[in-house]
């Protein structure tokens, strides 16, 4: 079987393996409609989704060298196209949230610019690059607004150093059209509504409900370090989330990721620091 | 009318063709999400099966020893189990898998069962709650102490004899052939302590109504058998088609005592005992029946589902 994989890898262009694949989740995506949310709150309705759930911003611009260079304002924009796409989508009762299905494809055709991405583990330029951010920020709006994520990818590389990180290392989630999807559920009794937008530099995005929870969130990691294989530095963590009811007991503790990515900077003094969460 | 034929002829198609029931499952259980529907459908009569059990049954909820027989895809009924009882107890599963993906409702539906807040104490309730974040459905019933056997034998079953104080089913029995649903009232006999109920629902309709309602809700007694055989003797599509007054007698024979058989008349959706199910529509016209059910009573042919609660008597010997 792996050698006729390896003799189609060689002989398909990877375009066509790629339609391939896309194609493939076509028959998943028409029977699994039903449980998917869809329907995006009109401005007036957003009033009715007045407890935070979860909340957090990440900057557009993370290494000031970028700045004004074609990649970086493809990212934005692409940024800017992909949360405005999202702002305003319920998720109603255990129904389930799909990056894809609601952003779509990310094409020329449909406005996005080519921007920074990273493909087989090497950072490069593709059409819709950079709405891995928007990603990284609903995968960690999913964990700390009690969502149930159902299909998460994480990211093979770790980019930065962690002294601007003001979350753990890996509570992040890459997405590819439309096989490498982030997916959750709304577990909770009722609907929930996203807030994505662009605000002063920053992306901001928030998890909004009805009625405010009887619980609050705590996402920690564990056994962070980093190590070597061969020449390349290795990251590993585990990433967990507990469940406090309103009397702080606990209610349920349970590890939502396992990252192992290669580091692109020299680790230094990070070496034995884990981040705060 | 049409949807009732297309409902039946997909189903054909799909039970007839080899691995197509599988197929069929997969597509509607595990990718449409089906089931869904069916964790609001418990949640609404479950208080129902409470106030039965209680109130005919004389049984008291705390600490009993509950088993489900195929609870189906959702873990709605040991989640219920354990915030009535404190314990998850049984189920047992032939067609039916437990599904991750309706954890989180089944959690939401057994936390808004309408039942009174004293009656799921705040512990229990706590702990339920936890669940809905669970990502795998094993996780959440060892949580809470139940105990699944799945592709079960209904006529062999892995319980010890005289060890549950109440069985149920709901929507399962009316789909065994009767030689499997002797084997199983057998086993559910053997199972019951003395003394423990049997409380077993069964939906007599044709199941095609539930896809039309104007279709008869006992258009299936027109068809003789082999005529049926031929139609709806595929495993998603057959009724054993036995009369309330046949699974009444199938119940005596393996030893039970009759506690009460409430009937749900039609349009009412309403549970009457005796001749007052004479008040409902009837399912099909006497003109109309095949000659197997012609002996049928008034009230059989008014009687859309039956909830059956049979005794063990107490000084029975397994």
């Amino acid at each position: 079987m792996n050698s006729i994989r390896g003799w189609a890898r060689s002989v398909v262009p990877f375009a066509v393996r790629l339609e391939c694949r896309r194609l493939a989740r076509g028959p998943e995506w028409v029977v699994e409609t039903p449980t998917i949310a869809k329907v995006r709150a009109k401005p007036r309705e957003r009033a009715r989704y007045p407890h935070l759930l979860a909340r957090h911003r990440s900057p557009l611009l993370r290494d000031p060298a970028l700045a004004g260079t074609g990649l970086q304002r493809g990212k934005e924009h692409n940024v800017a196209l992909a949360s405005g796409l999202l702002d305003g989508l319920i998720v109603p009762p255990n129904r389930i949230f799909s990056y894809h299905r609601t952003v779509g494809r990310p094409s020329r055709f449909r406005g996005f610019r080519d921007g920074l991405e990273l493909h087989a583990g090497k950072p490069s330029r593709g059409v819709g690059g950079g709405c891995c951010q928007v990603s990284n920020m609903l995968f960690l709006l999913a964990l700390r607004g009690g969502m149930k994520v159902v299909e998460r990818h994480r990211h093979g590389l770790d980019l930065f150093p962690d002294h601007e990180r003001t979350i753990p290392f890996g509570c992040g989630a890459t997405v590819y059209y439309n096989f490498a999807d982030l997916r959750f559920e709304n577990p909770l009794p009722f609907p929930v509504m996203l807030a994505l937008g662009i605000r002063d530099g920053f992306l901001v995005g928030e998890i909004r409900s009805e009625s405010a929870p009887e619980w609050t969130v705590e996402v920690y990691e564990m056994d962070h370090r980093f190590s070597r294989d061969g020449d390349a530095w290795i990251r590993e963590n585990r990433i967990r989330r507990r469940f406090r009811g309103a009397d702080g007991e606990i209610l349920l503790d349970q590890e939502v990721a396992c990252n192992r990515g290669r580091v692109l900077y020299d680790p230094g003094e990070d070496q034995t620091c884990g981040a705060p969460s | 009318m049409w949807r009732a034929l297309m409902k039946g002829a997909i189903l054909a198609g799909f039970g007839r063709f080899p691995g197509g029931t599988r197929l069929y499952r997969h597509l509607t259980r595990e990718r449409m999400g089906t089931q869904a529907t069916h964790v609001d459908k418990l949640r609404r009569v479950w208080p129902g099966y409470v106030g039965v059990w209680e109130g005919h049954g004389t049984l008291r909820m705390e600490g009993l020893r509950v088993w489900v027989h195929e609870a189906g895809w959702t873990p709605y009924a040991p989640l219920i189990n354990y915030l009535l009882t404190g314990s998850g107890g049984i189920l047992t599963n032939v067609e039916g898998r437990l599904l991750d993906k309706y954890l989180s409702r089944a959690v939401n539906g057994s936390l808004g069962t309408a039942l009174p807040p004293e009656r799921f104490p705040r512990g229990r309730r706590r702990r339920v709650e936890g669940l809905r974040w669970c990502m795998r459905v094993e996780d959440a019933l060892r949580e809470i102490g139940a105990e699944v056997h799945q592709d079960v034998n209904p006529a062999s079953l892995p319980l010890p004899s005289s060890s549950v104080d109440l069985c149920h089913s709901g929507g399962t029995l009316e789909h065994y052939r009767p030689g499997r649903l002797r084997g199983f009232l057998a086993e559910c006999f053997r199972i019951l302590r003395p003394g423990g109920v049997a409380s077993h629902v069964f939906d007599h309709r044709d199941h095609l109504f539930h896809a039309d309602a104007r279709w008869p809700f006992l258009a299936h007694f027109a068809l003789p058998g082999p005529v049926y055989e031929l139609l709806c003797g595929h495993p998603l599509g057959y009724h054993n088609r036995l009369l309330p007054t046949e699974v009444e007698r199938l119940f005596e024979e393996a030893g039970f005592e009759r506690i009460v058989v409430r009937r749900m008349i039609l349009p009412g959706r309403e549970y009457v005992e005796e001749k007052a199910a004479l008040r409902g529509k009837q399912g099909l016209s006497r003109m109309l029946l095949a000659p197997r059910f012609r002996p049928a009573t008034d009230e059989d042919l008014r009687t859309a589902a039956a909830h059956y609660l049979y005794r063990k008597p107490a000084a029975a010997q397994d």
